[in-house]
């Protein structure tokens, strides 16, 4: 008698430590699975506002390859917006918004994502409005201040996936 | 004999809590690390980039704007508020060949402490060429 209730304690013992482990368990996964989705955004993310830095410094900087290229869509290497640095050449941006959306994409070289350009005086009114809207789960966004015409303005630059 | 037993089994007792203690007490601390380190990760390494690029924008449009070579503190200071995003602090000093102030100026913001401070510098000079001077600048999050 006494001993079948000790056999009983321990089975009920045994339960109680599956319960706790499996709980334990679930939970490290659930909290491993959490950080790994978290940290592959985290990748995403970082890459995506690299790229952004990078095209915008280099649409601000840059007048493009060949320097003259607004004059001939076909012929532009590089997209560059600046006539000199920060110094947006309204010829430039007027070529750019003409060209194809796809192919701008290739000479900025954003693979895998989507982009709009936005160019706003400082009072947030849009001087230009190029690209697609964002529609995807990730998106950042990038704002430089530029000199365009004859003022200070905004171009936002945003790259969705 | 009897008594002995008890004891033993006692001391058992004991023995196994402890050890429940120092497990649970290690397994705390690696998870109060690991959660530490995970949210330090979280932290945007681009924001003090984007900071110092904001500050660069920024003092590269006051110069087309021919205003820092007013060299009046004021007016400087007025631009720089318009311009500024408002999640970003700035201030500007420039040294130079103009008369007012001995040369040098400054708007009107202090450095603060315990936080990142990105600056930078750029040369200036006036449309007729006759004055010039040293932009530094200085950017920080709010």
């Amino acid at each position: 008698m006494h001993r079948h209730r000790k056999a009983q304690i321990a089975i009920t013992d045994l339960f109680i430590a599956i319960f706790i482990f499996t709980g334990l368990i679930i939970a490290i996964f659930a909290a491993w699975n959490t950080y790994l989705n978290r940290l592959e955004e985290r990748i995403t993310y970082s890459a995506m506002l690299a790229q952004a830095v990078r095209i915008s410094d280099v649409l601000v900087k840059s007048q493009g390859r060949p320097v003259n290229w607004e004059a001939n869509n076909a012929s532009a290497e590089i997209i560059g917006l600046a006539s000199s640095d920060r110094n947006i050449s309204v010829e430039k941006v007027t070529a750019f918004t003409t060209m194809d959306y796809n192919t701008t994409k290739e000479l900025l070289n954003i693979k895998g994502y989507n982009y709009k350009l936005l160019l706003m005086n400082i009072n947030n009114s849009a001087l230009i409005d190029y690209g697609n809207n964002a529609t995807g789960n990730l998106t950042v966004a990038i704002r430089r201040i530029v000199w365009y015409g004859n003022g200070s303005a905004y171009m936002d630059l945003i790259i969705w996936k | 004999m009897l008594k002995s037993g008890r004891s033993g089994k006692s001391k058992k007792g004991f023995i196994f809590s402890l050890e429940m203690a120092i497990a649970v007490f290690i397994v705390s601390s690696i998870l109060l690390f690991a959660s530490f380190y995970a949210t330090k990760q979280t932290e945007d390494p681009y924001l003090r980039l984007q900071a110092f690029r904001t500050a660069e924008d920024i003092v590269a449009v006051l110069d087309y704007n021919n205003i820092l070579t007013t060299f009046n503190a004021q007016s400087i200071q007025d631009q720089l508020t318009q311009l500024l995003p408002p999640n970003y602090d700035m201030k500007l000093t420039i040294n130079g060949t103009f008369s007012e102030n001995g040369g040098y100026l400054e708007t009107n913001q202090s450095l603060p402490t315990g936080t990142f401070i990105a600056s930078g510098s750029r040369i200036i000079v006036s449309s007729d060429g006759n004055q010039f001077g040293v932009v530094t600048y200085y950017v920080w999050l709010k």
